[in-house]
């Protein structure tokens, strides 16, 4: 029954969903494997979507994913999936700490998940790698032709465009959305 | 996200101050979830108990939701267009890149000392090349964080 196990795999990543909807990019991979109509990259697609539109990236994914598994039954129940456990989590947390203020023990939890969350964004980034870099047509390849791909598959273009946006969000400040919009007219005007 | 949540509920609705609005925000951080959620429910319970938190989660969930599904099915009709192939490359470069950058943001705040970047990267060679699941390192890692409380608790208390 599809909408049961769209349900489960969302709960379990809203379960285990530390670190922020990077961290939570790699968990949802991790728990989709069994919708084997989503491969890689159509999962490179979902994320990337999901990171333009308003809106956190992890809800997004979930909506998106949903759909595509069963329709907009399946976008409601994983949404849902990925929201409740958060939800009772954090009401259960909300009530600790109005007796307790600081609970050690969720803080102690909390400070030793922490650094997992990276290794797990790190997976994440490196899953999004292939689909995004190796590609069987390249941008801009009518344009520039053979250059654009370097050692049989890699996608000079993207791996710029990749660079330019790190640098665009960390050295220079700009908000992610604006910076996807551009990258996402200049592929378009690159065209494949 | 955050600076906008900030400004909502410290400056414009005046419900927190900045003091125990950092607190909130590194809860939610904290906590599993998406922080968007995770403010949303919380905030909302102090505020007007399981009922504020539902309408709060359902409200910030909605908007992001209708969007999607728009985006989803129109881009169904779309997706052999060579420009949409193109934009679509661009995105997927784009996040990608973003995606990387996280993890150099993320690793600066929760990367503090030798415990934690051994933590960080024992759990990604599990991952990665053991192909361990990501479930079964996090929830080793709660058990070890009461187990790590339950025993500093206990030190403090034989100390005095």
């Amino acid at each position: 029954m599809i909408y049961l196990e769209l349900f489960w795999a969302f709960f379990k990543i809203g379960t285990f969903g530390f670190g922020g909807g990077m961290a939570i990019i790699g968990l949802i991979y991790e728990n989709i494997q069994i919708f084997t109509h989503i491969n890689q990259y159509q999962f490179a697609d979902i994320v990337a979507i999901s990171q333009t539109t308003p809106g956190p990236v992890a809800v997004n994914a979930a909506t998106y994913i949903g759909y595509l598994s069963a329709g907009i039954g399946g976008s409601i129940v994983a949404t849902l999936g990925v929201a409740i456990p958060a939800f009772l989590i954090v009401c259960v947390v909300a009530i600790i700490m109005e007796r307790h203020k600081k609970s050690d023990y969720i803080m102690g939890v909390i400070n030793e998940v922490k650094p997992a969350t990276v290794a797990m964004v790190a997976l994440a980034a490196i899953t999004m790698s292939k689909p995004a870099f190796l590609t069987e047509r390249a941008l801009g390849s009518n344009i520039i032709g053979s250059i654009s791909t370097w050692a049989s598959g890699v996608d000079v273009i993207a791996i710029i465009i990749a660079l330019l946006t790190i640098i665009a969000i960390g050295k220079f400040k700009i908000s992610p959305i604006k910076v996807m919009i551009v990258m996402g007219i200049a592929g378009a005007l690159l065209g494949v | 996200m955050i600076p906008i949540l900030r400004q909502a509920m410290v400056e414009d609705k005046k419900w927190f101050d900045d003091e125990e609005m950092l607190d909130i925000i590194t809860v939610c951080q904290s906590l599993p979830g998406v922080i968007a959620i995770n403010m949303a429910t919380f905030v909302g319970f102090k505020r007007r108990k399981f009922l504020g938190s539902l309408v709060a989660t359902f409200g910030v969930i909605l908007p992001s939701f209708v969007i999607i599904i728009f985006i989803a099915m129109g881009l169904n009709f779309i997706k052999d267009n060579p420009y949409v192939l193109g934009a679509m490359g661009g995105l997927r470069a784009a996040a990608t890149g973003m995606v990387a950058y996280a993890t150099y943001t993320i690793g600066k705040v929760a990367i503090k000392d030798i415990e934690s970047a051994n933590i960080a990267v024992l759990a990604f060679i599990l991952m990665a090349f053991m192909h361990i699941s990501i479930m079964v390192i996090i929830s080793m890692l709660i058990i070890l964080g009461v187990i790590k409380t339950y025993l500093n608790i206990k030190k403090m208390g034989d100390d005095l």
